[in-house]
């Protein structure tokens, strides 16, 4: 499987999106005017010359992906995505619920969570690290630099202090 | 000397105790965020942008440029103590580093990393106090069609001397496609929102940088996490004066060499698709060839490590001069700090010289502090800083998110920034694992606005001809020396299509 995803495989698709893309706004260029009007550019002017551009070296890296000859994998050890996915699968959790939990409560769990499943940290640390971090936090930007995070729902109901 | 009387008002600004403050603070952050794994500089400045709304402008760039400066000097411990370079030009210095660490000779090499570092940025900011002025003077004499032709060189040098001139176009389109979404800066027509109206407000420039620096550095390194073991190289941080005796007596031999390597960094570093990088690669062959005992070289030399470190730090310094004097930001940070520059209310470019002096020869003093300061801290605290290694990934990696999404929401209070933080982090992994630059992206994001502002005013004053950018004197030269830029690599080809082949089999340039 991770020997099927090759460098050059990704590339092609990345090219091909970025082709795919540089089609729908040539479209929306040509929607809102492509030419040189009375006083210079119209409004679809800008956005269809660069997307030409966009296509053009999108095509220009396909072609070059596409001739390359050895295509080593994406991911040159199995341990490269397995991390990724280890990192990248909470953070994209955490970010996910900051819209309902609110910055503070997020941050503690995903800290918390993450030192103990990723670090393997004994209760103590992990719970500890789940709790400085928000306060710290809270203390820097609602003190510090009084800028205001996303909240809690409890927050809105006057349950919690965030 | 006009630039000197300049130069001591804007010490004088300096010397205010609370912007001291913020110069030291900047340094000590940027050593820290250098030497962390996963945080470059210019991440941690884009994280901090958003804080610095709320300070007074001379404190928020000082700050600011601290970082980057501090970045510099920490990048240096890892590349040398782990062989991580947390930066692309942090990899030069490795070629030696590594091997003198390996010798037990990390204290030396470190040590002269930071003298030589600290020389180079010196030479830079002198050569950054005496040109200011005049390059400002010319730019004052710009009018639009002439400041379009100096964007136009800026994106040429991404296409023409960057590694792949397709992926570099397609990164720069991309970019100022991202900078066209929302309203027409002259009409008021809504533009690529494709009908929502979520896409109005446009893409603000910061979560899109935050992400793809660092959202996407942090994937990256993760991904890269399992090559990387931190052996019990902390202890050889410990620097001893005789280090430092030795660097300084090394330094010295090779001092024309070190002021050649800052002068060839500080050049390249102007040049927007140059830059530090290829600076650190080109002073570290050339100081090759001019050895006196080349073979040495990756074995473990000390004028290996010096060469590379005077070039990346000048070249820094050289990086922030056309953004300040032209509003054509050199590297990815200076698009950030241009950007700031934007928030606190000003404009960048030559007008800032003559309405702002305080705000600028502020900052140019320092360059000065915020370099004794760097070296003086890493000359006595390396052995602290390198403690910061030992920090727990597993604690890092979430704190760094989190920073992330905190510098995207308070820059304008938006859910969806966050979103395009966590986005724009996974398309940044791919591309930089792909080798797609990321830097012609952001530097096309934050001059999108001004570079159609300066097309279509010059296409207005010429009602509409383009003839107008050839008809000019000064815009002519520049314009063709853009559009040569930008055919650079056809005529490479051509080159390598002409030349007689001495083997069949030549692996493709890519």
């Amino acid at each position: 499987m991770r020997e099927q995803i090759t460098v050059k495989r990704v590339e092609i698709v990345v090219c091909l999106l970025f082709i795919a893309l540089a089609g729908r706004v040539i479209w929306e260029g040509v929607r809102l005017g492509p030419a040189w009007g009375e006083t210079g550019p119209q409004p679809g002017f800008f956005p269809f010359a660069l997307a030409l551009v966009l296509l053009a070296g999108a095509l220009g890296a396909l072609i070059s992906a596409a001739r390359q000859r050895d295509s080593e994998p994406f991911f040159a050890a199995p341990e490269e995505w397995i991390d990724l996915l280890k990192v990248g699968i909470p953070s994209g959790i955490a970010i996910g619920l900051i819209s309902w939990l609110g910055l503070y409560i997020t941050s503690g769990l995903y800290v918390a969570f993450f030192v103990a499943w990723y670090g393997r940290y004994p209760w103590y640390l992990w719970l500890l690290a789940g709790v400085v971090v928000p306060v710290v936090l809270y203390a820097l930007l609602r003190y510090g630099f009084n800028i205001s995070m996303p909240m809690s729902p409890w927050y809105r109901q006057g349950i919690l202090p965030v | 000397m006009e630039a000197l009387d300049l130069l001591a008002t804007g010490f004088a600004q300096i010397a205010d105790p609370t912007r001291f403050g913020f110069v030291i603070l900047g340094v000590v952050l940027g050593l820290l965020v250098g030497v962390i794994p996963g945080v470059g500089g210019t991440t941690g400045v884009a994280i901090l942008l958003p804080v610095t709304v709320f300070l007074e402008p001379i404190s928020a760039i000082v700050m600011l440029a601290g970082i980057y400066w501090g970045a510099m000097y920490g990048g240096l411990i890892t590349s040398i103590l782990f062989a991580v370079p947390g930066n692309p030009w942090s990899v030069a210095v490795m070629f030696d580093g590594r091997p003198m660490a390996m010798q037990g000779k990390a204290a030396l090499a470190m040590s002269a990393g930071f003298v030589v570092s600290f020389v180079g940025a010196l030479i830079a900011a002198l050569l950054f106090t005496f040109f200011a002025l005049p390059f400002a003077e010319i730019a004052l004499s710009f009018g639009p069609p002439e400041m379009f032709a100096v964007l136009l060189i800026a994106f040429g040098t991404f296409v023409g001397l960057g590694g792949s001139p397709g992926k570099a176009a397609v990164m720069i389109a991309a970019g100022f496609l991202l900078s066209t979404v929302g309203f027409d800066v002259v009409t008021g027509q809504p533009r690529l929102t494709f009908g929502t109206i979520t896409l109005m407000q446009g893409f603000h420039f910061v979560p899109i940088t935050i992400g793809l620096f660092g959202v996407g550095e942090v994937l990256f390194n993760a991904s890269e996490r399992y090559k990387v073991k931190i052996e019990e190289m902390t202890r050889a941080a410990r620097l001893g004066f005789h280090d430092v005796f030795e660097a300084v007596r090394a330094m010295v031999k090779n001092i024309w060499m070190i002021i050649f390597s800052a002068l060839l960094g500080f050049f390249t570093g102007l040049l927007p698709g140059a830059g530090a990088t290829p600076a650190s690669f080109m002073s570290y062959g050339i100081a090759q060839k001019m050895s006196r005992h080349p073979e040495k070289f990756g074995k473990g030399a000390i004028e290996g490590v010096m060469a590379p470190e005077a070039a990346n730090n000048a070249a820094g310094t050289g990086s922030i001069l056309p953004m300040l004097v032209l509003g054509i930001p050199g590297s990815p940070t200076a698009a950030i700090l241009m950007a700031g520059i934007f928030m606190w209310g000003f404009i960048p470019g030559p007008r800032l010289f003559v309405d702002q002096p305080e705000f600028v020869w502020g900052f140019i003093a320092s360059l000065y502090v915020a370099n004794v300061a760097a070296v003086a801290i890493c000359l006595t605290a390396t052995p602290l800083l390198a403690m910061m290694l030992r920090t727990p990934y597993a604690l890092l990696a979430p704190i760094i998110i989190i920073l992330c999404i905190v510098g995207a929401y308070a820059i304008q209070n938006s859910l969806l920034d966050v979103w395009l933080v966590l986005i724009f982090g996974i398309i940044g992994f791919v591309l930089r694992k792909l080798a797609f630059p990321l830097a012609p992206l952001v530097v096309a994001l934050v001059l999108g606005a001004s570079t159609e502002q300066a097309l279509r005013q010059s296409l207005i004053m010429s009602d509409g001809s383009m003839a107008i950018f050839f008809e000019r004197s000064i815009s002519m030269p520049l314009m063709v020396a853009a559009l040569l830029l930008f055919m650079l690599p056809l005529f490479q080809r051509l080159y390598r299509m002409l030349r007689p082949r001495r083997d069949g089999d030549q692996a493709p340039a890519e």
